[in-house]
């Protein structure tokens, strides 16, 4: 008996969970207790961070330093015998040491300074306008950025030899092309499209940028006044009926005025029929003025979702 | 109120939080003025009020939507990452790490296999009685011939040379440090890695030790011993903190595997980046102080640095690392 009575219990817990979970959408909920979405970020677009990353790093460490080369050297021919061609020859014999130790750093701490110095971007990231965050939404640490970066060496495996260039390069070890499969294959399993890294140090990657300015359609032809006049006063659309009229009126300006009457007509034949108006009414006009009543013509209502 | 309506009002006040959110960017925050982040804080709160209200009452999606997206945005903003300050960084180097490594098991798991392993090949290989043949099998003629050679014709370097060769050894071997860790999160991956550099290392030791070859013999000794200490520390720590990541999702002791593998990762970082510090002054005195000929710096002095080095560990791991009393009664309060 108890079981029976838990039942419906269950199934109305598990069905809110159901409604939330959208994969690419991660839900949070801050310390003044509003819950807010974050849009995930996937593979790909992570990948041409990745990539425009390796190229800001590495190539902008060596532009920098053939930079500071050829100053170095230019300042020395101009001091030629002063104390200061001094300091500058002592310095070159160590710069083999500076340039190398240099590159191990840009290598192996590039991201993760970046990560903790600018609020878990890189300079890639914030072109492609993303942001990484320990997964309960919070900014990452200094620990957990380190973490995520020295892991992705295990989400670039299996790494591939290619012969050819290995014969080329005889003596120097075999040339290997990082697949990235790893990561690939933890970020689809893993949800939240976490890599290795990303597991082990806690964190998840979400999209950083403003995308549009939310507007109220208007519309333009005067018939969907008139029409919103003519509709009964006390009907007040459910939410899921509101969403839908929201969405199509949002994306009727994209589609020709065929395939609007097309979509609309499942819903509009039904409320043609409720509200007792002409079979012959246009069914976008319909949904329009539905949606002019709702949203603009009459008091918002406190929902029950 | 009407759904337009709302939205008209609300609009600016969006704006400017977006507007807000652009100009903090990625700056720095203590260089933000402080009527910046007061108009901010009361514009988040504002957003988050409307979200709620846009979530219970009925407005369009979009908007609900574009509302979800502005609240993530400003709460990135006002909560950011944590930098260092430098009391933590003392408090972190001196007082935490070395408790964390002298108490953590995995670290005395990769010493004991590391040494263990080392010590035996070692000595299989100089005695070269019990297993005959024993270096020539794991490590290759060819390898022991170009090590010897190598070795008998070592004569010092130049300084060029020299800061070369440092940089080199902090980019190689931190670098196989570094890999070493991360690797062990597949423990049977990492575990080769290190058990192949201890018999590889060991065997080569013992090799060069072995009478018969004794003017290669007495370079090497001359050139390992002053760095030996750090770097074969820092090679057991980077296993030890990765071993301890990698086993940390198998044996999770009632924790959910994926949580055991963030709070073990936090524990182990230290232990690595402790490793790489030590890798980075081995290779110090890899690059300046080995490869000095024997007419500059003798053995004995080169022993001495040995020591003293092997002396500052101890004191690190060992003094500073013990745990104390007080702790527990911290722990207990």
């Amino acid at each position: 008996m108890n079981a029976a009575r838990n039942k419906p219990i269950d199934d109305a817990t598990s069905q809110d969970i159901n409604e939330q979970v959208t994969d690419t959408l991660l839900l949070v909920e801050t310390p003044e207790k509003i819950s807010f979405q974050y849009q995930l970020v996937g593979p790909f677009r992570r990948i041409l961070a990745y990539i425009l990353d390796l190229l800001f790093s590495l190539a902008g460490y060596t532009i920098v330093v053939i930079f500071l080369a050829i100053l170095f050297s230019l300042i020395a021919g101009y001091t030629q015998g002063t104390f200061i061609a001094t300091i500058i020859n002592a310095i070159a014999s160590l710069a083999v040491a500076i340039v190398i130790i240099g590159y191990f750093l840009v290598y192996w701490f590039y991201g993760a300074f970046m990560e903790t110095r600018y609020n878990g971007q890189t300079l890639g990231k914030m072109i492609v306008k993303f942001r990484v965050l320990s997964h309960d939404g919070h900014a990452i640490d200094a620990v957990q950025a380190l973490l995520r970066n020295l892991f992705r060496l295990l989400d670039l495996f299996p790494l591939i030899p290619l012969p050819l260039v290995g014969l080329t390069l005889a003596g120097e070890g075999p040339a290997v092309i990082p697949t990235g499969l790893f990561g690939l294959a933890t970020m689809a399993l893993s949800g939240n499209f976490r890599r290795i890294g990303d597991l082990v140090a806690g964190t998840i990657v979400v999209v950083d940028e403003r995308k549009w300015v939310p507007e109220l359609a208007s519309f333009t032809d005067p018939r969907v006044e008139q029409l919103a006049d003519e509709l009964p006063s006390d009907f007040s659309p459910s939410q899921s009926m509101l969403k839908a009229l929201a969405d199509y009126v949002d994306r009727r300006r994209y589609l020709s005025p065929e395939t609007n009457q097309d979509m609309a007509k499942g819903l509009a034949i039904r409320m043609l029929r409720k509200f007792d108006l002409p079979a012959d009414t246009d069914y976008d006009l319909l949904l329009c003025a539905m949606y002019y009543n709702a949203f603009m013509q009459y008091q918002m209502q406190e929902g029950k979702a | 109120m009407k759904a337009s309506k709302l939205i008209q009002l609300r609009q600016p006040s969006w704006a400017r939080l977006e507007q807000l959110c652009d100009d903090f960017g990625s700056r720095s925050s203590n260089k933000v003025p402080a009527k910046m982040v007061n108009e901010f804080a009361a514009l988040y709160r504002n957003a988050c009020a409307d979200l709620a209200l846009a979530e219970s009452s009925h407005l369009p999606p979009n908007t609900i939507e574009y509302l979800h997206q502005l609240v993530a945005r400003a709460h990135n903003q006002l909560y950011r990452s944590q930098k260092f300050d430098r009391n933590v960084w003392y408090e972190r180097i001196f007082v935490d790490t070395p408790k964390l490594i002298f108490n953590d098991p995995y670290v005395h798991i990769a010493t004991v296999i590391f040494w263990g392993l080392f010590l035996l090949a070692g000595w299989l290989s100089w005695d070269n009685t019990a297993w005959p043949g024993f270096a020539e099998q794991v490590v290759g003629e060819t390898h022991l011939e170009n090590m010897e050679d190598n070795f008998t014709a070592f004569n010092g370097r130049t300084f060029s040379e020299n800061s070369f060769m440092f940089g080199f050894y902090i980019f190689n071997n931190a670098g196989i440090g570094l890999k070493c860790f991360v690797m062990m999160l597949f423990v049977p991956a990492g575990m080769v890695t290190l058990c192949y550099n201890a018999l590889v290392l060991g065997t080569s030791f013992g090799y060069m030790f072995r009478p018969d070859v004794a003017d290669a013999g007495a370079n090497f000794k001359n050139f390992v011993t002053a760095h030996g200490p750090f770097e074969l520390t820092a090679i057991v720590l980077s296993a030890g903190a990765g071993l301890k990541i990698g086993l940390s999702w198998l044996v999770a002791r009632g924790v959910n595997r994926l949580d055991a593998l963030i709070q073990n990762a936090r524990e182990a970082l230290p232990i690595a980046m402790c490793a790489v510090a030590l890798f980075c002054m081995a290779a110090l005195i890899e690059g300046f102080v080995s490869p000095t000929s024997n007419a500059i710096l003798p053995w004995w002095a080169k022993g001495l640095v040995a020591v003293t080095s092997s002396m500052m560990l101890m004191f690190y791991l060992i003094v500073l690392g013990y745990p104390r009393t007080d702790d527990e009664e911290d722990d207990a309060a």
